[in-house]
């Protein structure tokens, strides 16, 4: 009864490849996946090494770690310099961040939004920190402040950190405006609400996205920012990449790759959560 | 009209220059005013003791003409942008490539172990290095362990070490722009050079790589003024030995209090950045007017 089995449904015939042909796109893939692992593991080496060193027992770079420890964890958080630097860069960073949100929002609308003279000039001012060499910023920072008696302070780093971190929040913030309608503020200018009632209700909620990813950049660029802050920061000013700028100079204990660590996760994950809530509006 | 156009258009009055107005005089203060004193500074003659006679002269200028020293250090400090510049493209445009053409689900992941290197700071990354080049670093140690040498190699503290940081430290923005132009191609080009007899290295000099030129050289002039402006990568992998611009203003700054002389260096290394500016602008829009006549 069951002699028979039902015919296969017809299939088209896979064409005929020769065998050492298939054998040669098989291993050309496998060369091609390995190239590819050996540069992402040529830009990945350095992240990894630091975080594999900082667990390590020795106060020598002996590689791979005889024995893991948090020794070196201990020593970063008990180590006052190192913690006051850590202080000062957050406390730069949260402000720059706040200044730079406030600026660059108010200049985005009015770059994004309006026509007028210079518009298109004073859009690559804004821009131009981007592309500008720090080293030259340094260098204008440090005798601009020695003219005018400002060295050294919170607040000169904050004002150099805001030209530095501008740009990114004008980037972020017009990409989230140019899909805005106008329309929708002469409604709510019709249904009377004022100027900054309407920014407020009707507008940041919808360029919200923008708004986070511009501060969240300008808060890691300052937090980060080294060469600019070397000129300009005094002694009593040091921030975190200073302070790891010089131990690192003379020094080799893995207490920088603890705190380097700690830095990495932090990126990471803002890193995983940034561009999906950049994307969501 | 573009409906971004017609968003624009739409509103006029005096808003816009109150809404520009705090970002501008922040600028002018912060941006504008000192690089105009540094410019004045850069003609001023140096007194050595760190004062400075307030005068007009060129010769801070004058010593890149004449004197060899500096003079070579201008060509050292091109030399390594083009050298870092060939080298980011080397191995960015697998990379790049793979990423604009992959279909694996992990395409995200792999996005985000390029980002993720950006978002970590240069000075972190070059720790790393040193970690790995140094005298008894892992590369030093694992080539003795295993008897393939008798002397620890001399892999940082000199140009190689920059050379091999900066690559690192870049490679993230050349693949991005490679990787912004390598997704636009249409792969069915590709295919269709394949279906027409071409064999893969054909395929790739003759389609692939000619409509890949923008980002090519979106991404080694990107490079390139970056590399010749980095500062923290030469001075912490290159150490006293290798001098370019950057380190030279550092140094006349800080250590010796020259600001004329450090201005000049400073002014000189924005001109090239300047320079490069000019000529990928010209090529960016030659290359868009190249790309309406296709």
């Amino acid at each position: 009864m069951n002699a028979v089995s039902k015919p296969a449904p017809a299939r088209p015939e896979p064409r005929p490849a020769l065998p050492w042909r298939r054998l040669g796109e098989g291993l050309s893939q496998v060369l091609q996946n390995l190239l590819i692992a050996l540069i992402y593991a040529f830009l990945l080496a350095p992240i990894i090494v630091v975080v594999i060193v900082s667990f390590s027992e020795s106060a020598y770079l002996v590689f791979p770690p005889k024995a893991l420890s948090l020794r070196w964890y201990v020593a970063f958080f008990s180590d006052s310099d190192f913690v006051r630097a850590l202080k000062n860069s957050l406390m730069v960073g949260a402000t720059t961040a706040l200044i730079s949100s406030t600026l660059g929002i108010l200049a985005s609308i009015g770059l994004v939004k309006y026509k007028f003279r210079f518009r298109d000039l004073l859009n690559s001012l804004f821009l131009s920190p981007l592309t500008f060499p720090a080293i030259v910023l340094g260098i204008a920072m440090v005798v601009f402040y020695a003219k005018v008696k400002l060295s050294g302070t919170f607040w000169s780093l904050v004002c150099a950190h805001v030209v530095l971190t501008v740009p990114y929040v004008i980037r972020t913030v017009s990409a989230s405006l140019y899909g805005f309608d106008n329309v929708l503020l002469e409604a709510a200018a019709n249904l009377g609400a004022s100027p900054f009632t309407a920014f407020r209700r009707v507008m940041l909620p919808l360029i919200k996205a923008g708004v986070i990813a511009g501060a969240i950049f300008a808060f890691i660029i300052s937090f980060d920012e080294l060469v600019v802050t070397l000129f300009i920061a005094g002694p009593r000013m040091t921030t975190l990449p200073i302070k790891i700028f010089n131990y690192i100079e003379y020094t080799s204990d893995p207490t920088v790759a603890a705190i380097s660590s700690i830095l990495i996760v932090i990126m990471l994950l803002i890193g995983v959560f940034l561009p999906r809530n950049f994307v969501a509006a | 009209m573009t409906a971004v156009d017609k968003a624009a258009t739409k509103l006029r009055g005096k808003t816009p220059v109150l809404l520009v107005l705090p970002t501008f005089i922040h600028f002018c203060l912060f941006f504008i005013a000192p690089l105009c004193l540094l410019l004045v500074y850069s003609f001023y003659r140096f007194v050595p003791g760190g004062a400075m006679e307030e005068t007009f002269v060129l010769e801070n200028y004058a010593k890149f003409i004449l004197d060899p020293y500096y003079r070579g250090i201008v060509r050292d400090t091109i030399l390594l942008g083009a050298e870092v510049a060939f080298f980011t493209l080397i191995l960015g445009y697998p990379l790049a490539y793979k990423l604009a053409r992959t279909r694996s689900r992990f395409k995200g992941f792999l996005y985000l172990l390029v980002v993720m290197p950006l978002l970590t700071s240069a000075v972190v990354r070059t720790y790393g290095w040193m970690v790995i080049l140094s005298r008894n670093g892992i590369v030093n140690s694992l080539l003795l362990k295993w008897g393939f040498i008798e002397q620890p190699l001399r892999l940082m503290y000199n140009r190689l070490g920059v050379v091999i940081g900066l690559t690192e430290v870049l490679l993230p923005f050349m693949t991005l722009a490679l990787e912004s132009v390598l997704r636009n191609m249409d792969p069915a080009l590709e295919e269709a050079a394949h279906d027409l007899g071409a064999n893969s290295l054909q395929t790739f000099l003759r389609v692939t790589l000619p409509l890949s030129l923008p980002g090519v050289a979106t991404g080694s002039v990107l490079v390139f003024i970056m590399a010749i402006s980095a500062f923290v990568t030469p001075t912490l992998m290159g150490g006293p030995q290798v001098r370019v611009l950057s380190t030279v203003v550092y140094e006349q700054a800080l250590s010796l209090v020259n600001w004329p002389f450090s201005a000049a260096v400073a002014f000189t290394l924005l001109a090239l950045v300047g320079v490069l500016i000019f000529v990928y602008n010209k090529l960016l829009i030659s290359g868009k007017s190249w790309e309406v006549a296709q």
